[in-house]
């Protein structure tokens, strides 16, 4: 059921409706039943894996919560990191694991890699497996008490508005919210409104419309101009923010309907004037998690070594964020590069620094902003392009390809432009507090509607409505 | 509460006036255009009353030069095909044609892979949208797209979603001038010159059809049967070589045969491999190619039945 679809916002106002007509202690009840339909609706048989997981992860907890030795409380750990990684590993990364690196090392004479390529990952499975795998950490370290409450735990997994594409919550940010009745609060009824229009206006404006010039390109890059797959590959930036930011603010939105918080996914990361900003501002749910659980307990370990730790910690944490995305080399070389430019930036900081204070702020900071965003475009090549030598191709195409650059038909360039400027200088006016032409602190009612109105018009009149799927359903 | 619900009213009511204003506006303007491709499907629904039609998708439109056909036959034609459609919207202009007049001839101008599943060629009729106030008979296509577009076409706009730049561009004069605009009796020539080398395409392999689309397919030819208008199918050239048979062509030209229709596959015959300079691109003869091409069509037409005599005595011997 794609965000996006009529049949996602009346199977929305449906279970709205009912959540509010419910007394409080049925409430949640509704939202898991809701959530499993949800979820059946992509197919059946993926209800059984994540309630597998779910009563496994619940259960556990609070095993590991009551043993009182460190030893069993260990064992019990490692089971559920297996089973939860067993899962994740069996539908997403086998094929790959069989296909791409066994057979480099074996002969397979007779290996037929059908069974493998025909695994069909299971909706949101990355996303609520690292959930349970970050509410696990949290019991084992002490830091969480163990959900008794199988509904709530269920919820916490199941929430529809966040299952399929994160983001990735935390317990301790979710599961308190559950245990209070939500009054009936217009407030979260118009924010989150709110919500939901503008991530369609990124979607379905920005993100679909650019997918249109893109995808045209991406067909057969080497006969295009280097200058339009430069153009097209800092548009498919745009697109990839666009689409899972917009995707984003729907679920934050629908959550907010029925009064409960996500966290952040996205905080205008393309205003990051590094590389280490940027990835504290683009999908905050996944970095801080590989933060919190890999990258901090790497550094820990590894303090001793100094920068070498930081480096080997930071190589693992942007292999796992790479390989996250997917089984391919692609992610992984991604994961590297990212590791590669943070390395460089945490060795050059102090002369980067000596260089701030030399320059005006405004050119230093615009050059670093543009800076960022253009390593980020050129490594989102590698990123979407299934080999490195196909990337490598594109590379060599934006160089050395002679020719004007290709317009599509003008409207495709005109929707681009004004969804693009407008999405961006919301980013522009909230990242710099320019308040006061900023719609969410307008006082004035009839204005505020008014807006809100015409952002539903422009939807209807420039959305792409017939568009594919969100990127990030992939992941 | 009340307060808070007169405000999701008053915010309703400003959504709704505003969409009706800006919907009325667009619909104004859709049918006013005088250029442009949206024109030109107006044009073919509402007011073509050409003897000869030309069915298809863009290697129909761009493939069969209008003003040839009305000098060697001497009958009035209008190129009805438009780039990226398939047969439900073929269908449909046949419909709308139908509902006004008999054409005499009918040209049918057909892809490979015509009946390939794919979720494209159901989201391709919102290009039929705008006409589900005005032409009954085009609702039961427009439903094909979706179950939810009798409750999206409660909003005003959804019907000219994305096109307002070429509504506005179709009301200029000025678009009719500009190379790639203009459009004799629906032809619109292309003026490149593909450089590249034949490409053979060795993606081919066995489909499964979709059998709505193919009984749209079997519904056109027998619409046409029935009202009398002789009907030629084709297959376009391409300097694109295929490995193997077309499922689809396979069942297109079985059907042909079952209802005695001249068909003729123009992808296969060498001249068209010889000279990459008729071609726009590897799809898509440019203009001189197209002269060339429909000249060969034309004179296939005439060897295959007496089109004159056909033309001259309507309600009698083919009909």
């Amino acid at each position: 059921m794609l965000f996006t679809s009529i049949l996602y916002f009346l199977f929305l106002l449906a279970v709205l409706a009912i959540y509010y007509l419910l007394p409080g202690k049925y409430r949640t009840f509704l939202l898991v039943i809701a959530s499993a339909i949800f979820y059946m609706y992509a197919k059946i048989a993926y209800l059984f894996i994540i309630l597998i997981l779910i009563l496994a992860n619940y259960i556990v907890a609070i095993k590991i919560e009551k043993a009182e030795r460190q030893a069993i409380r260990k064992s019990y750990l490692t089971l559920i990191l297996f089973l939860n990684i067993s899962v994740l590993f069996f539908f997403k990364y086998l094929g790959f694991f069989i296909n791409d690196l066994l057979v480099l090392f074996l002969d397979f004479k007779h290996y037929n890699s059908t069974f493998f390529n025909a695994l069909i990952l299971p909706i949101g499975l990355s996303y609520y497996t690292f959930q349970a795998i970050g509410y696990i950490m949290d019991i084992y370290r002490g830091s969480q008490k163990a959900e008794k409450n199988v509904l709530d735990f269920s919820l916490f997994m199941l929430f529809f508005p966040k299952l399929s594409v994160g983001p990735i919550e935390r317990s301790k940010h979710f599961l308190p919210q559950l245990k209070n009745v939500v009054p009936f609060d217009t407030q979260n009824l118009t924010e989150g409104g709110k919500r939901i229009v503008w991530g369609l206006f990124k979607k379905l404006v920005v993100a679909d419309r650019i997918s249109l010039y893109v995808s045209v390109i991406d067909a057969d890059p080497q006969q295009q101009s280097g200058i339009t797959i430069f153009l097209s590959s800092m548009l498919y930036t745009l697109q990839v923010y666009a689409d899972f930011s917009g995707y984003a603010d729907i679920a934050i939105g629908s959550a907010r309907l029925f009064g409960y918080r996500l966290m952040e996914n996205f905080n205008h990361p393309f205003l990051a004037k590094n590389l280490s900003d940027f990835w504290r501002r683009w999908h905050i749910s996944l970095s801080s998690w590989v933060n919190d659980y890999i990258f901090n307990p790497i550094l820990l370990k590894n303090r001793k070594w100094g920068n070498w730790g930081l480096f080997y910690a930071l190589m693992i944490s942007f292999i796992i964020i790479g390989v996250w995305h997917g089984a391919s080399w692609n992610y992984v070389l991604f994961g590297l590069l990212q590791a590669l430019v943070l390395m460089i930036e945490t060795v050059t900081k102090k002369q980067r620094n000596k260089l701030s204070k030399k320059k005006p702020v405004l050119i230093y900071n615009s050059a670093s902003i543009v800076l960022t965003f253009l390593f980020v475009s050129f490594a989102l090549i590698i990123f979407r392009t299934p080999t490195p030598n196909k990337a490598l191709l594109i590379f060599k195409s934006m160089f050395q390809n002679p020719g004007p650059i290709y317009f599509d038909i003008p409207s495709t360039v005109l929707f681009i432009l004004i969804g693009s400027l407008v999405m961006l200088a919301y980013d522009i006016l909230q990242e710099y507090n320019n308040i006061r032409f900023m719609l969410k602190v307008q006082r004035n009612w009839v204005i505020q509607n008014l807006a809100y109105a015409f952002l539903l018009i422009y939807i209807l009149v420039a959305a792409v409505f017939d568009g594919g799927q969100f990127i990030y359903f992939n992941f | 509460m009340i307060r808070f619900l007169s405000k999701v009213l008053i915010f309703l009511i400003i959504l709704i006036s505003i969409d009706f204003l800006i919907g009325s506006f667009l619909k104004k303007f859709y049918f006013t255009q005088r250029s442009g491709w949206l024109y030109r499907t107006t044009f073919s629904l509402e007011n073509t009353k050409a003897d000869l039609l030309i069915f298809g998708a863009s290697r129909a439109n761009h493939h069969y030069k209008t003003n040839l056909y009305n000098q060697q036959l001497g009958i009035s034609a209008y190129n009805t095909g438009r780039d990226g459609h398939g047969i439900f919207y073929h269908y449909a202009i046949l419909q709308g044609v139908l509902k006004r007049y008999r054409p005499k001839v009918a040209i049918i101008d057909i892809n490979r892979r015509e009946f390939i599943q794919d979720k494209l060629s159901y989201e391709k009729l919102s290009s039929l949208l705008p006409y589900y106030d005005t032409h009954p008979e085009l609702r039961s296509i427009i439903a094909l797209k979706g179950p939810y577009e009798k409750l999206k076409l409660a909003s005003r706009i959804y019907p000219y979603n994305s096109l307002v730049f070429q509504i506005a561009a179709g009301n200029w004069s000025y678009n009719k001038q500009r190379k790639n605009r203009y459009d004799e009796y629906g032809y619109v020539p292309l003026f490149k010159t593909w450089k590249g080398q034949v490409v053979y395409d060795s993606t081919y392999h066995k489909y499964d059809i979709d059998f709505v689309k193919l009984m749209y397919f079997k519904k056109f030819v027998k619409d046409c049967i029935d009202a009398g208008t002789k009907l030629y199918i084709t297959v376009s050239p391409s300097y694109v070589k295929f490995n193997g048979e077309d499922p689809s062509l396979l069942l297109i030209q079985k059907i042909a045969q079952q209802n005695n229709i001249p068909y003729c596959d123009f992808s296969k015959d060498s001249i068209f491999f010889s000279n990459p300079s008729i071609y726009a691109d590897e799809s898509h003869l440019n203009d001189f190619g197209a002269k060339m091409y429909s000249q060969m069509v034309i004179n296939w037409m005439k060897h295959c039945t007496d089109l004159r005599e056909h033309i001259k005595c309507p309600d009698k011997g083919t009909n």
